[in-house]
């Protein structure tokens, strides 16, 4: 059982998701946010090594066998203004390597340890319904198009969810989102118009909402197989991806529950009372493992 | 029925160019496709299910039911957007293929950190260097002072000169907070390059009086590469065994063998460039994999 009086260092891409938000509200020791990893210095120790593992954040060192875990929903490192493209990329890099191998190895709880789907490889949602299809998950329709048909099917009143691959910018045909002739997109048979069910996923415990064209309603406003589906190929894909906390998004406007994709932090939609409870249900992780 | 398998690379890769040449001299039948002629000018369909096809030159290659893909299709940071989609898209049918794919996208993951991949070696079994990743100057002191002779890498898989660190260096610690690297106790004894090619094992001995042997022509005089035949039972099981765990059917384990004949690994490449390590070996790893495209068992050397 971990002392709630030692401290929480969250490591997220945002200031302002509403879960780590709420998450600094209710925990009762001091949660320390870091939202670009070269903003800290972090040592790691291999191969017998004397020494600590640590990280250097907001003048003060942090050892992770005194903290009461690391929270890890984004990593993003991101060079200082006033390098070249190449050393800043370099030097995201580094700091990135490091970081990977802090996390791997540090002796606290971690949620959301880096392994190869999960923050380390940063699999696009593409390459994630690639495979959930893969183990037999039902998903959503998928293609890929280059920029010059999407063109076409716009000017023909064509309207889908498209996502570019390279920027991973999701946005609809019907939009005025500038679309590039040259690159390759991502087409999904999702419309605008169709119901969701947000699945949030924390250690192997699943709260939700759904989300219509009418507003958020309650999980139970579903069907229960579709429910029970949905449930159960989360809890799949978060064992095979090695993903203690992200949230699981479906389309059920069939009966069959159809994957769509899956974040890692705060999806930017659903209601108060799921943010709380997700909230709630990190703080209990925490201090239950 | 499998159809015979397809090489996917640069034209211009000399490890592309090396496994064609031994594919061509042996008469195996492989296509090839130029990934620069693909993203140019190329298009791909049903990318994202086992069974894509690239269409290049009005030729469509399918990616499921081949019996092997042998691919190299790296993303250069680089490229103008439209040409990373193009390869982003290449990426996730080969993810997502019905065939088998040496290597398959993303495996070996861990070579993206040297200390991850470090960390991971030490847990199956493997004796890794004594090492320190850090951006903290004060922990870059301490490591020194207690290790004394240390080298210094990139903790990425970004290809970087290892040297051994000087007063020099250590002079200039403080720069080390805005961007971290690794350090390592230097292991001095020779380097030897092991290929795992599914269960087989090809080692090769490099002597070198230039710490990282890749840069012998400016730091040292020379490197001397022999096939080692004498490669420890035991080594050779883990490197298959690491591999298989890691998803990859080719790999390079980097290993340096001090005076006493401790077998330090130093980290495993998922994507191999091994075409000088083959010269070597007579071509024996490039005749391996062609024989797993080819769809044969093994190819007479």
């Amino acid at each position: 059982m971990l002392e709630e009086s030692l401290d929480l260092i969250v490591i997220c891409p945002r200031y302002d998701d509403p879960v780590v938000g709420e998450l600094r509200r209710l925990y009762k020791a001091p949660v320390w946010l870091l939202t670009n990893l070269c903003h800290a210095g972090v040592t790691v120790n291999i191969g017998g090594s004397p020494g600590f593992d640590r990280i250097r954040f907001e003048d003060r060192f942090f050892e992770p066998e005194r903290l009461g875990g690391i929270l890890v929903s984004g990593m993003v490192s991101l060079a200082p203004a006033g390098y070249s493209p190449a050393d800043s990329r370099y030097l995201e890099q580094e700091t990135f390597a490091a970081w990977l191998a802090f996390l791997r190895q540090a002796k606290c709880r971690v949620v959301n340890r880096p392994s190869f789907a999960c923050l380390a490889t940063g699999l696009s949602c593409t390459q994630t319904r690639a495979m959930a299809r893969s183990v037999g998950i039902a998903t959503i329709k998928e293609e890929v198009h280059s920029g010059a048909e999407l063109l076409r099917r716009r000017a023909a009143g064509d309207d889908v969810a498209c996502v570019d691959l390279f920027t991973q910018a999701a946005f609809w045909l019907h939009g005025k989102h500038a679309i590039d002739d040259q690159k390759f997109y991502s087409v999904t048979e999702v419309g605008a118009a169709d119901d969701q069910l947000l699945l949030a996923h924390v250690g192997g415990r699943l709260d939700g909402c759904v989300i219509t064209r009418r507003g958020i309603d309650p999980m139970n406003s579903i069907a229960a197989p579709t429910f029970h589906e949905a449930c159960s190929a989360s809890l799949h894909l978060a064992n095979l991806l090695k993903i203690e906390y992200a949230f699981f998004s479906f389309s059920i406007s069939n009966r069959l529950p159809e994957f769509c994709g899956m974040y890692l932090h705060w999806p930017g939609n659903a209601n108060d009372r799921l943010i709380r409870s997700t909230a709630e249900a990190l703080i209990e992780d925490l201090h239950e493992k | 029925m499998k159809s015979n398998g397809l090489i996917i690379g640069h034209i211009r890769d000399s490890t592309i160019a090396h496994v064609r040449t031994v594919a061509w001299r042996l008469g195996a039948d492989v296509p090839f496709v130029d990934v620069g002629e693909y993203v140019t000018t190329g298009s791909i369909t049903d990318a994202t299910s086992s069974n894509a096809v690239l269409t290049v030159s009005g030729h469509d290659y399918p990616l499921g039911g081949v019996s092997c893909i042998y691919q190299r299709a790296s993303i250069e940071p680089d490229a103008p957007p439209w040409s990373q989609s193009r390869l982003l898209a290449l990426e996730t049918a080969l993810l997502s293929s019905g065939s088998e794919v040496i290597n398959r996208p993303l495996t070996g993951w861990q070579n993206m950190s040297k200390p991850l991949q470090m960390l991971m070696l030490e847990s199956c079994g493997f004796v890794v260097p004594s090492s320190r990743a850090t951006s903290v100057p004060e922990d870059y002191q301490d490591f020194r002072t207690y290790m004394g002779d240390i080298i210094y890498k990139s903790n990425s898989g970004q290809r970087s000169i290892v040297d051994r660190v000087s007063t020099g260096h250590d002079q200039r610690a403080e720069l080390l907070s805005h961007c971290p690297a690794l350090f390592q106790q230097r292991i001095v004894g020779n380097d030897i390059r092991v290929h795992v090619v599914h269960e087989e094992i090809f080692a090769v001995k490099i002597q070198s009086d230039a710490v990282d042997y890749r840069y012998y022509k400016s730091r040292g005089s020379f490197a001397k590469l022999q096939a080692e035949p004498l490669l420890p039972s035991a080594i050779g099981k883990k490197c298959i065994e690491f591999a298989a765990a890691s998803g990859v059917a080719l790999a390079g384990f980097d290993f340096k063998v001090d005076d006493e004949g401790c077998w330090y690994c130093l980290e495993m490449n998922p994507a191999p460039a091994f075409e000088s390590y083959d010269h070597v070996m007579n071509g024996a790893i490039a005749r391996r994999i062609v024989a797993k495209l080819a769809g044969y068992e093994h190819v007479a050397g």
